[in-house]
């Protein structure tokens, strides 16, 4: 079993993937955020691909395969002590959540994963774009499936230039455009 | 990097620690024996903790940082004497003699706003490395000048020419502001009297808050008021309240007359009369010339007529007459004139900051020095996660490595609009 703890907008950027509901059952993937995580989320929006994205949320709740849990930062202070303030509580509660349950931390913000870095060699950390590579490799993508894949979320996802799969997310972004 | 609490409780002197906490404890009005209670100890051990003999763990911290709900980061941070706009202003308040009334608390709380934003400035800065310089080349002495007006006069001339400005309008105040005199312009909600402040710290040079309520000329003519204050009085800071709620003191009355001869120049101003005086065949400028001419010169109607006074071109007491004019408002609105305020809730929240410090805060981003989480809870304040993207765009442009590896700089609204018009 996979489990994946990712901040807001990985987590957001992985709910566009259409599959998802599918593959979260043939692979037996576990999703646990944390409330915080939950509530940027469910912001109010008019963008129809995030009101998409709210929707997959919502129906992933109430199938049990999203879990919403609190972290206390009280329970472990001194872990909470060495990554907090050096990145944000959401992201301190993340790495803590990931290690009660021995999942994998989901982040794009490459700062966060530089500070897990340090924090634990032992951490397990992963880009939602990663996941999403990997996720369109397994279900045999065609390059247009995945180019529309990524622009459904261009509008409120974009890798910064030192992103790992940066250059791929490019790529695939412009390869229709291109041809 | 931030320092962790466990460093910055070890750092930090006992007394001044126990000052906080107590200072935390009694602002949220809560009893000894309720924080004792929460730490599981006793009460007489608490007091010890408030006397600075006790030290207390980074849990302890964090439980009584939960229970006043404040950040516990701000309990331990080091203090901060260079960054504290607080102690001037307040000595600034008593002397100034401001009647502001009920709206003092509601200015305190405006002044620490600033000061949160400046100190966040100066982080951006010391993440990329970079040096902030006030850079006020010359503070004019007000001393043994009589004449304040012609003296201001002279000063806003010496500045428009040392910044090679003409008799021309200024487009951009507060980026003239921010980059010829590296003076800190936010822009945010003041109380409704006060139309903006000037403040001072060592480490932070000078910082502006603008009431951003306020239509956008008479932010622009604060500004220029500000400048004034910038020029003669760096280190000291000042409260602009609305009009004749002020004792006329020397510095107001330079800072006054340097605005409206700052923003509208002597020259600059009688050609835009004599040219339009040509244009109409001898007749006096009508009602909707003054508004055009203001508008040009991104005053408002009123501080231009009260330069067309000043310049002996109107009478004082057709000022009132034309403000009240009805026609203004409606020529206004015939000109496209009526000052817009940003209803775009992005627009409104990058309104408030000075634009290097988004510039600063997009490349500490790209350089994964901050993550989004911060941006929108530190940074720019309201801003959703999911508008990063469009922020980020605003200020880069992506580099994209083509398979031959050559290398296009492509502006991501620009591709966006390309996409939409290819599926539409």
């Amino acid at each position: 079993m996979m489990k994946l703890i990712p901040d807001p907008l990985a987590l957001m950027n992985l709910l566009t993937f259409g599959s998802l509901p599918t593959l979260i059952r043939d692979k037996e993937i576990e999703l646990f955020i944390l409330p915080e995580t939950a509530m940027a989320v469910r912001r109010p929006s008019e963008q129809a691909v995030i009101c998409e994205v709210q929707r997959v949320f919502e129906e992933l709740i109430t199938q049990g395969r999203v879990r919403i849990q609190a972290v206390v930062a009280l329970d472990a202070p001194d872990q909470y002590c060495q990554l907090y303030p050096s990145m944000s509580s959401l992201s301190a509660c993340s790495i803590l959540l990931a290690e009660q349950y021995q999942g994998s931390v989901v982040t794009d913000s490459m700062k966060v994963f530089a500070k897990a870095r340090e924090y634990s060699s032992e951490l397990s950390i992963i880009t939602s774009l990663e996941l999403l590579k990997q996720w369109f490799e397994e279900e045999h993508c065609s390059d247009e499936e995945i180019t529309a894949s990524l622009r459904r979320t261009v509008s409120f996802f974009q890798p910064i230039g030192c992103h790992p799969f940066k250059h791929w997310w490019l790529t695939r972004l412009f390869v229709e455009s291109e041809r | 990097m931030k320092p962790n609490l466990d460093s910055l409780l070890n750092q930090l002197e006992s007394e001044e620690l126990a000052h906080r906490l107590m200072t935390a404890r009694t602002s949220r009005k809560l009893l000894q024996q309720t924080a004792a209670e929460r730490l599981q100890i006793s009460r007489p051990t608490f007091i010890n903790i408030e006397k600075g003999l006790r030290r207390i763990s980074a849990r302890e911290l964090l439980l009584l940082a939960d229970l006043y709900q404040t950040d516990p980061y701000d309990l331990v941070a080091l203090p901060l004497e260079d960054t504290d706009l607080t102690v001037q202003f307040r000595r600034t308040l008593e002397s100034q003699d401001l009647i502001i009334g009920e709206e003092k608390d509601e200015l305190d709380v405006a002044i620490k706003q600033l000061q949160q934003m400046a100190i966040l400035y100066l982080e951006l800065e010391q993440l990329l490395g970079r040096k902030h310089i006030f850079n006020i080349n010359t503070q004019f002495q007000l001393n043994g000048h009589r004449d304040m007006k012609a003296y201001a006069a002279l000063v806003a001339r010496q500045e428009r020419q040392r910044l090679q400005l003409g008799d021309e309008p200024i487009p951009h105040l507060f980026s003239l502001l921010e980059e010829e005199y590296r003076v800190r312009v936010f822009r945010f909600a003041l109380p409704r009297g006060i139309s903006g402040f000037y403040g001072y710290a060592r480490g932070l040079g000078g910082c502006i808050a603008l009431n951003e309520n306020h239509p956008l000329d008479r932010q622009l003519q604060t500004a220029a008021h500000e400048t004034g204050h910038v020029l003669t009085s760096a280190q000291n800071t000042q409260v602009q309240v609305l009009n004749g709620r002020v004792r006329s003191s020397p510095e107001e009355q330079f800072a006054g007359y340097f605005g409206m001869n700052f923003t509208l120049p002597e020259g600059g101003v009688r050609r835009l009369i004599y040219d339009c005086v040509e244009r109409n065949n001898g007749e006096a400028p009508s009602i909707t010339d003054l508004v055009a001419m203001a508008h040009q010169y991104s005053v408002s109607f009123e501080a231009f007529l009260r330069r067309l006074v000043d310049l002996d071109f109107l009478p004082s007491g057709d000022v009132k007459r034309l403000i009240s004019h009805k026609v203004v408002k409606k020529t206004k609105g015939d000109l496209g004139l009526l000052t817009s305020v940003p209803t775009d809730p992005v627009e409104k929240i990058l309104a408030r900051y000075p634009e290097r410090y988004k510039q600063y805060l997009v490349e500490a981003y790209e350089k994964a020095l901050v993550e989004p989480q911060e941006i929108v809870a530190k940074y720019l304040v309201g801003l959703e996660l999911t508008d990063i993207s469009r922020v980020v765009a605003q200020y880069t442009r992506i580099q994209h490595m083509r398979d031959d590896g050559s290398v296009v700089s492509i502006n991501f609204e620009g591709y966006q609009e390309r996409l939409n018009w290819k599926f539409n």
